[in-house]
């Protein structure tokens, strides 16, 4: 019923897409979000060779979703992904404390690129069923975010790809935080 | 250091080995790539050294610049090959020589290699993120000033006395061939070992080792240790330059006889042609000896036109004896510039249906164009096979024509990864030249559609959608810009001259279009795709020569530019470029417009000009003669002309189309044609016989038929003693005669063809007519040729020309086979009762006096004495002087009646 109307909905007032850039340190849980979002399945996983691109629709909204692979000779290339980029993603190992300040650098690598500087972030606090992962505000913290992303919506969710846990809540934050045009 | 351990453990082997050092390797690197959990692709090894411009160090050391050799792992590792485990995946890419830099690199030389740019992103030690690039252009001033200096290793001494043997030029570029494959692993922290081996070679028939190299990856991925890797690595190396390839090479490099094979679309002609393999083949590639060892012992076997190459003489350790029965197998006809494994012509025709009306609509001034092609599901195989097979229509590969145009260097990059983007980018950007660079890219990434500034045209595979970027040119105004565009005076005299093509694009746009979706809908194989193109581009090269003649343009333009600039087309196959090739055309357009008027000339013209026409074709069979003479490559570019014209009778008429077309049928139009071209030419159809396409009729070959066809114009007259014909004879060349006839030159006009091609008595276009307007033309031309003797003569002289050309061609490998196959059983006849009376007449004691020595008889009788000859070249020989010594006789016959 509730899919129907939404539907019904989507046809009267169109539907959004928005290209959403997914990125992180290799390992960090990108793909398995990609495929627990898409297909709701945990696909074997093997490391990204890169990229993967899925359309995932949530609440009328089609989000193109590229996963790109983040080893490291392959974080230089992140930048060609950059172009109609509306939200990124970037996925964080909770459980891998000694690699944070690597994710760290490279999320401000990112964000500090020109055509980057519109575009909302998620931060997904991944792996949250691990026993030593950092909590959401404990990554936050980390992040600094406070204090140097004043002119940009961003949002740090725990998350935890397995279960599915706070992927729906990500999408529906950038969903609600985002402006793009109608179809 | 890893690699020098490598190379002391196996730094022997090859010398060791019986068959090495080799005098030209087949394959001059192998190299092996893996995905790194924590790096991403790197390139894992290179044999026997690392290439120029690719050094690389291994995991784990100091590395100043990873970029360089990082290309080459994202080349080597495609993207998504994760996504198959256990299902090989390959890649194709080149590397270029530049002698400046002596390094190899991913993008082509252009011809001042000092402009080059060899690109590579440079890794910014302070930020992961590159976003600058710097070239070689600094490199060249590090030459320049002399602190370039090449430092040489251990290894590489060994290696460059190896190198100082080889016949094969460094600077050829290197055809590399890359299969990939994953392998799940539950020890691996990944779940998964990803990992890849490529073989460099300068052979174009690189596909030929696909079928080793994955067996070889498969090993290579369950070898135990990195050294037993390694030494897999080294005995394939090893191995694939265990065999002498140089006969196949050889083969290979008989241009023009190759065209003729690949122009022949029958099966049936090419087994027969290969099935005796050895004088036929001896015959046919003039090669000596088709021996059944190579020069290093390995046996060499013949099966229909392949040649296997079994590894007989090589002994390996690690690689296994299942291995090592696997021949390398070799197509003897070289059927594309590079070969390509499969049949890709359905996606090459939807491609050449979607792409070519936005070329065709396309600013005059764009004659170069950069198109990416995306597919995200096709495997990378099928991916760089396609781009190849695109590569292969535009004459970027050919031998002889290098460029698309202008001289510039096409770009054909078969699967290109988004790290190699920037590279790209500072390439196109880079060059010098006025004219842009044409290139197509293979993708498999759809994030390339950003990237705007790379590409002219997107065409997305998987959709089957072109998109053309319409973002406005800019084009940097340097000198040679300002010249052409301003105001400069002097623009005049530099400019060349360019067409006008709007009314023939119109007309070649109908008819490539239907041809391609007639292609498309019934289905038929690459062999005929490609018949049908080379046909369109023979088509639309007698067009174009004649608008340059009637447009009194300088004849020094380069042909193919100004075909470019005229047509805009995508496929160009160099060999009709060529000078013998074109007038080889050139000259059975006139035959053929010649022929068909005389029927017009028979029926209501006097006979001077019945005499004028007969000696138009004297003149047009005198000219093929002569040129067929002059050496055996000409029979083999007359050949393959004689392979890809097509009659104007049996095409369609292009002005029906303009006015009428909605109701214009292609079929109907071509079968209509052809059942006036059987009409006119006397030829029966089988009531019986299978219903052929259009497609089909079109790409029949009609050539050898017309050029009997005046066979059977004079039959059972030759023995008649003919009348004296000075008062009539003339000496214009044919070319003059052509350039006075006006029919001549409109013939060649597609537009015209109708008109001027036959016209019925009422003047009604046969193409139109419902149904065949045409008699059997002899029954119009023989009786006005016998009842004259002074027609009567000259006919006999045509047939006496024509049945010499015949005779040449009969005693080529190949024409043989083609006369049998193609030429009408009732022109046979003519041409066997023709060539008979030559004979008989021989044997007259009077034409064979001492006076009637000519040098033909001398330099026979010579070569008879001096040079042993093969037995029919000898045949050939004796059959030439007879048929001089006859044509001497009839004119000294025909002089003294006259006094």
């Amino acid at each position: 019923m509730g899919s129907s109307i939404s539907k019904v909905l989507g046809k009267l007032f169109g539907s959004k897409e928005m290209k959403i850039l997914m990125l992180g340190l290799d390992k960090a849980g990108k793909t398995t979000i990609l495929y627990k979002l898409k297909l709701n399945k945990i696909k074997t996983s093997t490391p990204t060779v890169g990229f993967n691109v899925e359309t995932v629709t949530y609440k009328n909204v089609k989000f193109n979703m590229w996963d790109v692979g983040g080893q490291q000779r392959l974080r230089p290339l992140w930048r060609h992904y950059f172009p109609a980029t509306t939200a990124l993603i970037f996925v964080i190992d909770s459980s891998a404390r000694n690699r944070m300040e690597e994710a760290k650098e490279e999320l401000y690598s990112i964000i500090g690129e020109k055509e980057m500087e519109n575009v909302v972030l998620l931060v997904w606090a991944n792996k949250q069923d691990l026993k030593d992962a950092m909590k959401p505000q404990e990554v936050s913290d980390f992040l600094e975010l406070v204090k140097n992303l004043k002119n940009q919506p961003w949002c740090v969710i725990g998350s935890n790809a397995l279960s599915g846990q706070g992927l729906v809540e990500g999408l529906s934050w950038i969903s609600n935080n985002t402006n793009v045009p109608k179809k | 250091m890893l690699r020098r351990e490598i190379n002391n453990s196996n730094s022997n082997r090859w010398v060791e080995n019986e068959s090495f050092p080799f005098e030209m390797p087949n394959v001059s690197y192998i190299v092996s790539a893996e995905f790194h959990n924590k790096l991403g692709p790197i390139v894992k090894h290179q044999y026997p050294k690392s290439i120029p411009g690719f050094r690389q160090f291994l995991y784990g050391e100091c590395n100043g610049d990873t970029s360089v050799s990082m290309n080459l792992a994202s080349l080597m590792i495609p993207s998504s090959i994760e996504r198959n485990p256990g299902r090989q995946d390959i890649t194709v890419f080149t590397l270029y020589y530049n002698k400046f830099t002596q390094n190899y690199q991913l993008f082509p030389v252009p011809k001042d290699p000092r402009f080059n740019f060899n690109l590579h992103h440079r890794e910014d030690s302070n930020s992961s993120v590159s976003n600058s690039i710097y070239y070689d252009a600094e490199n060249y001033q590090d030459v320049k000033n002399n602190r370039y200096t090449i430092v040489l290793e251990d290894d590489e001494f060994e290696f460059q006395e190896f190198q100082n043997n080889r016949k094969v030029t460094d600077d050829e570029p290197l055809f590399f061939i890359n299969v990939a494959n994953t392998v799940l692993d539950i020890t691996n922290d990944r779940g998964a070992v990803i990992k890849s081996i490529a073989v460099g070679t300068p052979l174009k028939t690189f596909f030929a080792f696909k079928n080793i190299i994955v067996l070889v990856l498969d090993l290579y991925m369950k070898a135990s240790s990195q050294a037993a890797a390694m030494d897999i690595l080294v005995d394939c190396f090893n191995m694939l330059n265990s065999v002498d390839l140089s006969l196949i090479n050889n083969i290979h490099s008989k241009n023009s006889i190759q065209d003729v094979l690949h122009s022949i679309h029958d099966e049936s002609i090419i087994t027969k042609l290969f099935f005796n393999t050895d004088d036929t083949l001896k015959r046919l590639f003039r090669i000596n000896g088709f021996d059944t060892k190579d020069k290093y012992g390995n046996i060499v076997t013949f099966h229909d036109q392949f040649i296997q190459y079994h590894f007989t003489r090589f002994q390996s350790k690690m690689l296994p004896p299942y291995l090592l029965n696997i021949p390398l197998q070799f197509d003897m006809i070289k059927r594309a510039p590079i070969y390509v494994e499969s049949d890709y012509n359905e996606l090459v025709l939807k491609f050449l249906d979607r792409f070519i009306p936005y070329l065709l609509k396309a600013s005059p001034k764009v004659t170069v164009w950069k198109l990416i092609i995306n597919s995200t599901q096709l495997s990378k195989e099928d991916l760089c096979a396609f781009v190849l097979s695109l590569a292969n229509i535009t004459a970027t590969y050919s031998n002889d024509l290098q460029s698309y145009f202008k001289g510039n260097t096409a770009l054909i990059f078969p699967y290109m990864d988004i790290s190699l983007v920037d590279s790209l980018r500072a390439y196109l950007t880079s060059r010098t030249d006025f004219i842009r660079c044409p290139a197509i890219i293979g993708t498999a990434n759809p994030i390339f559609r950003y990237q705007l500034d790379v590409w002219d045209y997107y065409y997305d595979v998987d959709a089957d959608i072109l998109y053309e970027n319409n973002k406005p040119q800019k084009e940097t105004l340097d000198a040679r810009t300002e010249l052409r565009t301003g105001p400069n005076p002097l623009r005049k005299i530099f400019n060349r001259p360019h067409l006008s093509s709007n009314v023939v694009n119109e007309n070649q746009r109908n008819l490539g279009q239907k041809l391609f979706s007639l292609l498309i809908d019934e289905y038929h194989d690459s062999d005929t795709m490609m018949s049908v193109l080379r046909r369109l581009n023979v088509l639309q090269l007698e067009n174009l020569l004649d608008t340059l003649k009637r447009r009194e343009i300088s004849p020094d333009i380069a042909l193919k530019d100004e075909y470019i600039a005229f047509y805009k087309d995508f496929f160009i196959f160099p060999e009709f470029f060529d000078y013998f090739t074109l007038h080889s055309i050139e000259l059975l357009s006139n035959l053929d417009n010649c022929l068909f008027s005389l029927r017009d000339a028979c029926r209501f013209l006097s006979k001077e000009r019945i005499y004028s026409q007969l000696s138009q074709i004297l003149e047009i069979v005198k000219e093929v003669l002569r040129m067929v003479s002059i050496n055996k490559m000409n029979i083999d570019k007359f050949l393959n002309a004689c392979l890809n014209y097509s009659p104007s009778i049996v095409l369609p008429s292009t002005e029906l189309r303009a006015d009428n077309s909605s109701k214009w049928s292609f079929e109907r139009e071509v079968h209509q044609g052809f059942d006036n071209y059987s009409s006119y030419m006397g030829i029966e159809r089988d009531p019986n016989g299978v219903v052929l396409s259009a497609i089909d009729l079109f790409t029949q070959v009609y050539s050898f038929d017309i050029l009997a066809l005046f066979l059977t114009f004079n039959e059972n007259d030759c023995e008649h003693e003919l009348p004296s014909t000075k008062s009539l004879s003339r000496k214009r060349t044919y070319l003059s005669r052509m350039a006075q006839s006006s029919s001549l030159r409109q013939f060649l006009q597609m537009s015209t063809r109708s008109n001027v091609r036959i016209l019925g008595s009422n003047g009604q276009s046969f193409g139109s007519s419902k149904s065949s307007e045409f008699m059997n033309t002899f029954s119009i031309i023989s009786p006005r040729l016998k009842a004259s003797p002074l027609l009567e003569r000259r006919a006999s002289k045509i047939s006496n020309a024509i049945t010499k050309l015949l005779y040449k061609l009969e005693c080529h490998p190949i024409g043989r086979t083609l006369l049998e196959k193609y030429l009408n059983k009732r022109f046979q006849k003519a041409y066997a009762e023709s060539k008979k009376h030559f004979i008989c007449e021989n044997r007259d004691p009077e034409s064979g006096s001492s006076n009637n020595v000519s040098s033909i008889i001398v330099s026979s009788s010579y070569t008879d004495e001096s040079i042993p000859l093969p037995p029919n070249r000898t045949k050939m020989l004796n059959d030439l002087k007879e048929i001089t010594q006859q044509q001497e006789s009839a004119q000294k016959v025909a002089q003294d009646a006259e006094l």
